[in-house]
């Protein structure tokens, strides 16, 4: 047992703190917000020429062969520089493809996902449908080469950037599969969401889509494991994001706490304002230990399974989505008005968290796998 | 990273288990409860793990120990207090005192009181709280003047857990200069509880038998010998063994034994026609009690991480501490709302379910966010210390 990061671990977030604290403040990130894409190329390439987006895939795919706790590492420190990259997003989207693809598949997209050469997304979620991992009504009608799909997903995450789509459909004899859909596919539609969150999330709809066997990830009717899988992997890596979104408005709250002055003294001086900083860092941590658990135990299961590694994300997913919104609603209150202007930096953490609360499956999904974990 | 106990780790949690298992009287529920076998089992208990050296397992070896790891000692306060605490008062002994003594103590008073604790022998309690001194401890009244070759004491202490256990010895804070800053004048006494003007007095209390007492000092003499560290410094002393005190106590331990019995519980019973772990509701409490048992018992890990490490987990004890407390009070909380009216009967009677657990949980846990230092005075310390806030005038 030891809970502590190795040199080589602080090293990483040490030096992601300092590119971003250096490169892209968040003016920055309020620049990002505005270009139609809603996160910046620039950044993007500099991440793929440090080897980010492939850093937790193996070196046969093109990847560096550290583990999703490094990534988790790395997305804690993105978290904290409201940064909007598809580097988490395009990683799960990669694992299918990782575990189960064709060779076909493979060859054309693991060498340029983990490169950062090219996006994927994972495109499950549809209206009408619990969360992501519901399985999907998007349907696909035999034909002689194999299927058609038509059908819409919603809330794809950099649906309209990616370039290659791992779709979630009901395949005719097969039942549910997940299939990969080049974006630019004919058939392909893809639709910026107008949202208030930060993250481009696009509504994605198919009609007459072609895909043949060879573009379906593992057996067809037998793609539930492998999108549990990767949607769990995102899942932690979003929860570690999160946690640096939570740090940060932490910081600001205490620093607003420090400095703010009312009665001729910093009001941090009230318990009433400090405990509330307090009652924050009392849950971030918690959600931190519980994601590094959590990315240590899935990182070490691969692509098996393991009842250990799903209720471990389990936890931190049910723990963090619990907290978030007292921690968020801590770090407005203690700030007063000027929490909630655009002008002040708060708002780009607390949109981002509630973007992270609402996808993935809520906190009551999430509680649901814990039940279960413990014998219930 | 490494989120696993080692495979010696788990073949000592293993037979620690199956020597409890062996040694654990069918009435044994907890040290709390008012039974008169209940205290000198503990002693009996304490001996027989200091015979397999098992009492005192990380200490140095010089001052009887076995210099195994704190994981161990982790496991050790793990199986303990699921287990109801069978070491009684004397965890205290192994987690601060004994420690306090090696760092401070003259040769002497480690050869007086270090093997015997070992040994599992003897039962300290701890005089800080006064009734005017509480989360402000530092200005404590009790007096301790110099005369001679001993200090008279005079004063009250409260709150002393175990001093009518009887406790053999007590670890005094008494003020021995009160012309200087409130902090500077106090010193740590080693105290026999036989010493004549000593007297203790029981508080009865919600939370069970030995949980609270007073004791008054009329005219005390405690000789000087019986000092721990230097005259006036004994402010430094209890910052010292505060820290570690904060991770003595696995309480999601013995939470995560509350839930496993509730968890049986409602796959074993049925409500209404329907299993009650099929409830929704149900489902959502106990998964929410499995959640913060885990984040409790990680943060706690992370602490022991640090000292592991050879530091002093300051800020990180304090959160731990405040996770432990809370989900303590939160299983007791959870399971009196499964049994409900039936969650009010004491063991003894007939209806009672699960022998009474749940309201010993939640009546023995009313003390944990206060006892120690409040759940406020750890949110202050974490303030100050470890987010930088400015302190209140």
């Amino acid at each position: 047992m030891d809970l502590t990061l190795d040199d080589d671990q602080r090293l990483l977030a040490e030096s992601a703190r300092q590119l971003f604290e250096r490169a892209y403040p968040t003016t920055e990130a309020r620049k990002a917000e505005e270009l139609p894409a809603r996160f910046s190329a620039d950044l993007w390439t500099q991440a793929g020429e440090l080897g980010w987006p492939g850093i937790a895939l193996p070196e046969h795919a093109g990847g560096a062969g550290y583990g999703l706790l490094e990534l988790a590492i790395l997305a804690e420190e993105l978290g904290r520089a409201a940064v909007t990259l598809p580097l988490v997003t395009s990683y799960a989207a990669a694992l299918p493809l990782l575990w189960a693809g064709s060779d076909a598949t493979g060859a054309r997209w693991l060498t340029p996902l983990a490169a950062g050469d090219a996006i994927g997304a994972l495109a499950v979620l549809e209206p009408g449908a619990a969360d992501e991992r519901s399985a999907p009504a998007l349907g696909g009608d035999a034909t002689a080469a194999g299927w058609t799909l038509s059908g819409t997903k919603l809330a794809v995450r950099f649906g309209a950037a990616a370039d290659v789509l791992v779709v979630s459909a009901d395949l005719a004899g097969e039942g549910p599969s997940l299939v990969v859909v080049p974006a630019d596919a004919a058939g392909v539609e893809r639709r910026a969401h107008a949202s208030f969150t930060p993250e481009p999330l696009a509504a994605v709809t198919l009609t007459d889509v072609a895909v043949t066997r060879a573009d379906v990830v593992g057996e067809p009717g037998a793609a539930q494991a492998a999108l549990e899988r990767a949607l769990a992997h995102l899942a932690v890596l979003d929860t570690a994001y999160a946690v640096g979104l939570c740090d940060a408005a932490l910081a600001l709250a205490v620093d607003h706490a420090t400095n703010r002055e009312q009665f001729g003294r910093p009001i941090g001086v009230n318990q009433a304002v400090s405990h509330q900083c307090v009652d924050m860092r009392v849950d971030i941590d918690a959600m931190r230990v519980l994601a590094h658990q959590a990315a240590w135990c899935l990182g070490r299961a691969g692509a098996g399974d393991s009842a250990t590694a799903t209720r471990a994300v389990a936890l931190a997913n049910a723990y963090a989505r619990d907290a978030i919104p007292s921690v968020f609603a801590r770090a407005h209150q203690v700030h007063g008005a000027i929490g909630f202007t655009m002008e002040y930096d708060l708002q780009l953490f607390s949109r981002r968290a509630k973007s992270y609360e609402l996808t993935g499956g809520g906190a009551a999904s999430h509680l649901e796998q814990v039940a279960r974990s413990i014998g219930l | 990273m490494d989120f696993e106990f080692s495979p010696e780790d788990e073949a000592f949690r293993a037979e620690l288990r199956a020597f409890l298992d062996e040694e654990l009287p069918s009435w044994w529920k907890t040290v709390f409860v008012d039974d008169a076998r209940a205290m000198p089992f503990t002693r009996e208990l304490c001996q027989k793990l200091a015979a397999r050296g098992w009492l005192t397992l990380s200490w140095p070896k010089e001052h009887g120990g076995a210099d195994r790891s704190v994981w161990q000692q982790a496991v050790v306060r793990e199986e303990m207090w699921a287990a109801g605490e069978p070491r009684g008062p004397q965890y205290m002994n192994l987690n601060y005192i004994g420690p306090l003594i090696m760092r401070f103590g003259t040769p002497e008073q480690q050869a007086r009181h270090l093997p015997r604790m070992a040994a599992g022998d003897v039962i300290w309690c701890q005089g800080f709280s006064e009734p005017e001194a509480g989360s402000d401890l530092a200005s404590l009244k009790t007096r301790a003047v110099r005369d001679g070759d001993h200090y008279v004491v005079n004063g009250q202490k409260i709150w002393n857990s175990y001093a009518d256990a009887p406790a053999d010895h007590c670890l005094l804070l008494a003020r021995t200069n009160a012309e200087v800053k409130k902090q500077q004048g106090i010193s740590m006494f080693l105290v026999d509880m036989r010493t004549p003007g000593i007297t203790v007095r029981p508080i009865p209390s919600m939370a069970g038998k030995s949980e609270f007492s007073e004791i008054f000092f009329d005219d005390a003499e405690i000789p000087v010998g019986d000092r721990l560290g230097d005259e006036d410094q004994g402010w430094t002393l209890v910052g010292e063994g505060l820290a570690f005190e904060r991770i003595g106590i696995a309480r999601y331990a013995r939470a995560n034994r509350v839930l496993e019995h509730l968890v049986a519980y409602a796959r074993d019973t049925v409500v209404d026609g329907r299993p009650l772990a099929e409830v929704p509701a149900v489902r959502a409490r106990l998964a929410t009690l499995a959640m913060r048992i885990e984040a409790a018992k990680l943060l706690n890990y992370g602490a022991i991480s640090i000292q592991a490490a050879g530091e002093v987990p300051a800020i990180e004890a304090s959160i731990a501490r405040i996770h432990n407390t809370q989900v303590e009070q939160l299983a007791g909380q959870i399971g009196l709302e499964l049994l409900g009216a039936r969650g009010l009967l004491l063991d003894d009677d007939p209806w009672a379910l699960l022998d009474g657990e749940m309201q010993r949980q939640w009546l023995e846990s009313i003390p944990v966010t206060v006892a120690a230092g409040t759940t406020e005075v750890q949110k202050n310390i974490i303030a100050q210390r470890g987010l930088g806030l400015p302190r209140s005038a």
